[in-house]
């Protein structure tokens, strides 16, 4: 009825359009094509006796080529549906192709298992998430980001505003006793001479949280270009630096504490006022008052007392 | 350097005509060595001229310095250069610096548990699943810095599963360095118990040991300064970054960590600095990483990126239209 040599002559010298020419291999878009290539074992117009594995929205199908109905092209695949189990599949696949080339069988099989893999692979991505999702990048944008970083780090002055700012924390105090500056020192007696406060120990740490709370405040009076935010947050966190008596410090220290708030009283006050929601139960301070803190040193503990002592 | 730029173009056509004028007619080379000369002639005048400009500005410079030196203090007053932070939009949510509402929100946000003093940081660093060299490296790098933190290599646990388990084990923030291309590109902030998660792009790197004179990082809890977050996003921001921290800096050991925010750009340098002349200068001795961050959103609530509610979102098309716009 069908000569397949004489077909498959004309469509393999001829022109076939399911045919895909690629090097090296020749493939075949036919879809009900058992392979994917263009051979002549596998050319579903070429083989009278021919048969596929077909998936449908996950159900398995297996397609056999019934020669007898060439004629009514709508009829001539005859459909079975495959079980969900692979085993049986298998063996319904052996069933209903007994006797046929051992070719199409095998090539059935193999095809059926690959299905199956792949929709098992589909379903468990399903499950576990979200791929990852590939962004592209824009090279537009990422030569102008490189370029307005080079400028910002340009106009940030990194180096001076951190100067800057630990002077600043110096100038305030927050450093307390460590640095014994002579400059400071003479700054020192002269704001001793003018006040003399008795400073109880927890005043003075009041005293230093508070005067973190003062650096961020910074903003009141310096220039606009760099407004330390972060002031209470930032402070409070920074607050106490001193658990009194153990720091180990390597620098025998100064005696006195370093320099008394200073330039920034009055400024600082109508700020601090407002600070103090937190820290209620602070004392209200805030005046030029020089924090004192009684810290044994290990280097220098017994003269330091004497001299604390003297001071009061 | 002005007789560098000059030589380059000049050389360099030399060597053209070179080539050209080998086996040619005498008239074209005649006509090459004609340009050359007029380049060379327009080269010089451009030099010149560009000495003259310069020279003028010195003499302005130095005249209005006389004026202001001999009126002193009726001199006019120094002309102020106009720069992207002078003429920055108005910006909405700026803080003011005693603004109530912020400091009432800031008492009661997520992260004023910490600044109340109730937790100490915790910190939990890990990394995109199957991380390559230079994310641990950077890894290491923030352990360091960071007191208190650990890392963690997560081989393919999905970030809420770990999300889930640092706050049970107590963690108080997240820290995931995001990997593209074998280099870290991005860091998940996510404070942990329940607390706002935000994602930076890195726009930069430096290792410790790429930076020139680097010095050696110590353990000292290291004091943290926070420059330039004015707005109310970069309150939250910035007190995300404090969160990190742990409160009771050891000044002893002179550490500073800086966060510096120019221009929506959060410069992060970790120094040792060490005060000279009498408390009047502060040298710094740089160490550790030198890095660069974008935010690029903040969300409400810790890490969900497909139901989460974010509170900013950089939108590209709607919001970098002006050069003079910033939001942090």
């Amino acid at each position: 009825m069908q000569c397949d040599d004489v077909t498959w002559n004309i469509l393999n010298k001829g022109h076939c359009s399911y045919k895909v020419k690629t090097k090296p291999q020749n493939f075949c878009r036919n879809e009900y094509n058992l392979t994917g290539l263009c051979n002549r074992a596998s050319c579903p117009l070429s083989n009278s006796q021919y048969a596929t594995v077909r998936e449908e929205n996950g159900v398995l199908f297996l397609y056999a080529k019934v020669i007898e109905r060439s004629h009514f092209p709508r009829r001539l695949w005859e459909k079975t549906k495959l079980s969900r189990n692979m085993t049986k599949a298998l063996e319904q696949i052996s069933e209903q192709l007994i006797h046929w080339p051992e070719y199409i069988r095998h090539k059935c099989k193999a095809r059926l298992i690959r299905i199956q893999q792949y929709l098992i692979r589909m379903r468990k991505m399903e499950l576990k998430g979200r791929q990852k999702r590939l962004i592209p990048i824009q090279r537009k944008i990422e030569r102008r980001e490189v370029r307005r970083e080079e400028k910002a780090l340009i106009a940030a002055k990194l180096d001076t505003a951190i100067e800057k700012e630990l002077l600043e924390r110096l100038r305030q105090g927050t450093y307390g006793d460590i640095y014994n500056f002579p400059q400071r020192a003479f700054d020192r007696i002269i704001d001793q001479e003018e006040q003399e406060e008795e400073v109880e120990q927890e005043e003075e740490v009041e005293y230093e949280r508070e005067d973190d709370e003062d650096v961020g405040r910074k903003q009141y009076v310096a220039d606009f270009e760099e407004s330390d935010e972060e002031d209470e947050a930032m402070e409070e966190g920074n607050g106490v630096h001193w658990s009194p008596p153990n720091t180990s410090s390597e620098e025998s220290g100064g005696d006195d504490s370093d320099e008394s708030d200073s330039d920034e009283p009055t400024t600082s006050k109508a700020v601090k006022g407002k600070k103090k929601d937190a820290k209620a139960t602070k004392k209200p301070k805030r005046t030029t008052r020089r924090p004192r803190v009684e810290i044994e040193y290990e280097t220098e503990p017994a003269e330091q007392r004497q001299r604390m002592k003297v001071r009061h | 350097m002005e007789d560098e730029g000059d030589d380059m173009p000049e050389t360099s056509q030399m060597s053209q005509s070179s080539k050209g004028g080998d086996g040619v007619g005498t008239a074209k080379t005649a006509l090459k060595s004609s340009r050359k000369m007029s380049r060379m002639v327009k080269n010089e005048k451009g030099r010149a001229m560009r000495l003259q400009k310069a020279a003028a500005k010195r003499e302005r410079q130095n005249a209005r310095q006389k004026v202001r030196e001999t009126l002193g203090e009726k001199a006019p007053p120094k002309e102020v250069p106009r720069t992207i932070e002078n003429t920055r939009e108005v910006d909405a949510t700026m803080v003011e610096p005693e603004d109530e509402e912020v400091m009432h929100d800031e008492a009661h946000d997520e992260m004023a548990a910490y600044f109340n003093r109730e937790t100490t940081p915790k910190v939990l660093i890990t990394m995109s699943p199957y991380a390559k060299v230079m994310t641990w490296k950077f890894c290491y790098e923030l352990r360091k810095c960071i007191p208190n933190s650990e890392i963690f290599s997560r081989k393919g646990v999905a970030l809420k599963k770990v999300v889930k388990q640092a706050t049970k084990k107590e963690y108080t923030d997240l820290i995931v360095v995001h990997e593209d291309r074998k280099k870290p590109n991005g860091i998940v902030l996510c404070h942990l118990p329940e607390g706002p998660t935000a994602y930076f792009k890195i726009n930069s790197l430096k290792f410790s040991k790429e930076i020139k004179n680097v010095g050696e990082s110590t353990s000292h809890f290291p004091e943290v300064i926070l420059n330039n977050f004015n707005t109310r996003l970069g309150h939250t921001v910035a007190r995300m970054f404090a969160c990190l921290f742990p409160h009771d800096p050891k000044f002893t050991g002179r550490r500073v960590v800086t966060l510096h925010n120019q221009r929506d750009y959060v410069f992060f340098r970790h120094h040792r600095y060490e005060f000279k002349k009498d408390g009047s200068k502060a040298a710094l001795l740089e160490l550790g990483p030198r890095f660069t961050l974008r935010l690029k959103w903040l969300q409400k609530g810790t890490f969900d990126t497909r139901c989460g509610e974010y509170e900013w979102v950089l939108k590209r098309h709607e919001m970098e239209t002006s050069r003079r716009r910033f939001f942090l």
